[in-house]
């Protein structure tokens, strides 16, 4: 009989390939967010204003997480960027490793915000860290009213939160200024925005707060 | 949730140390299970089970699953010790200071499944 110490981490391999991730995107002079939300919130809606309106001051890239299809990459390359697709296959949320190989795959040189949309969760993509420097989650008032007070741990650790289709807020009975409440609750700090992903009205917000970053 | 990816990475780990010791077989392992991973412990467990089960060496191990609280240190107030939930009637911690609610926090303990060690016989 015999005690073997091992101390070691299970989750050391992904913490690891994140940092990787980081080195990598610093080295080369790029800012990389990472775009999650629930499954039609308006993910792919708001990577478009956003690459629409910084377009012509900034290179951007962008990684498109997905299972099997590639309806979201395709919409952003309408805006004549680089976009590599990243499928999960069944899994449920972008992982380190898949991200590396996607942006390896990106004129990174070339490149000054990148933009990784991960896949439509509000849970796992929270606790799989990609290795990008900022995060933004976007919820929209067609989920209801207790997003933000179901997911806090999502919802605490995100940098920028973007409420969408702000316009069906009657219709839904769902009331935005509630939502910012509860958000302040969990992560005071978080610049909670009001978008409309349709118009666009809103992101210009978001991105007068996202500038310092840029 | 990522409690099959996290076993893997386990069970993969604790063979490859037990086979380098040149065990027969793994009696016992010790994990430790931060409060603040997402990963639920029952769910690690019967992962665990299953798959050692499935190994040569791993037909009867005992599985010991320790939970670690979190431990934060407030970078505004100094405190250092555990986390409250809030009233929102979920029972996961909120990253906030309990003494004077900053955000501002650093995770010293509680954020980690740690494969602490095994007991082997050779």
């Amino acid at each position: 009989m015999k005690i073997v110490e091992i101390e070691e981490s299970a989750l050391k391999k992904g913490k690891e390939l994140a940092k990787e991730n980081k080195k990598l995107l610093d080295e080369k002079g790029i800012i990389a967010f990472d775009v999650m939300g629930s499954v039609g919130s308006g993910k792919t809606s708001l990577i478009k204003w956003l690459v629409r309106k910084l377009k012509n001051r900034y290179k951007i890239g962008m990684v498109a997480g997905d299972l099997t299809t590639e309806f979201d990459a395709k919409r952003i390359e309408e805006e004549h960027i680089p976009v590599v697709q990243a499928h999960t296959g069944r899994v449920c949320h972008l992982d380190p490793g898949l991200v590396r190989k996607a942006i390896l795959n990106l004129p990174l040189d070339n490149i000054d915000i990148l933009f990784i949309e991960n896949v439509g969760n509000l849970i796992c993509p929270a606790a799989v860290p990609l290795g990008v420097h900022k995060e933004i989650v976007v919820t929209s008032v067609t989920e209801g009213p207790y997003m933000i007070k179901k997911h806090p741990y999502m919802f605490q650790r995100v940098s920028y939160v973007a409420i969408n289709k702000i316009d069906l807020q009657e219709a839904m009975n769902v009331s935005v200024e509630q939502l910012k409440e509860d958000l302040k609750e969990i992560n005071p700090d978080a610049p909670i925005f009001g978008i409309n992903g349709i118009t666009g009205e809103g992101v210009d917000k978001l991105i007068q707060c996202m500038s310092f970053q840029l | 949730m990522h409690e099959f990816s996290t076993v893997k990475n386990i069970v993969e780990k604790v063979t490859e140390v037990a086979e380098k010791e040149g065990a027969k077989e793994i009696t016992r392992l010790e994990i430790e299970l931060g409060e603040l991973t997402l990963l639920e412990e029952e769910q690690i467990r019967f992962w665990l089970e299953m798959m050692l089960s499935q190994t040569e060496l791993g037909k009867s191990t005992e599985v010991v699953l320790n939970r670690i609280s979190g431990v934060i240190q407030c970078n505004i107030c100094g405190y250092k010790g555990g986390l409250e939930t809030t009233g929102m009637d979920h029972y996961f911690p909120i990253l906030k200071c309990p003494k004077c609610e900053s955000h501002d926090l650093k995770v010293i303990e509680g954020d980690d499944c740690i494969i602490k060690s095994l007991e082997i016989e050779d």
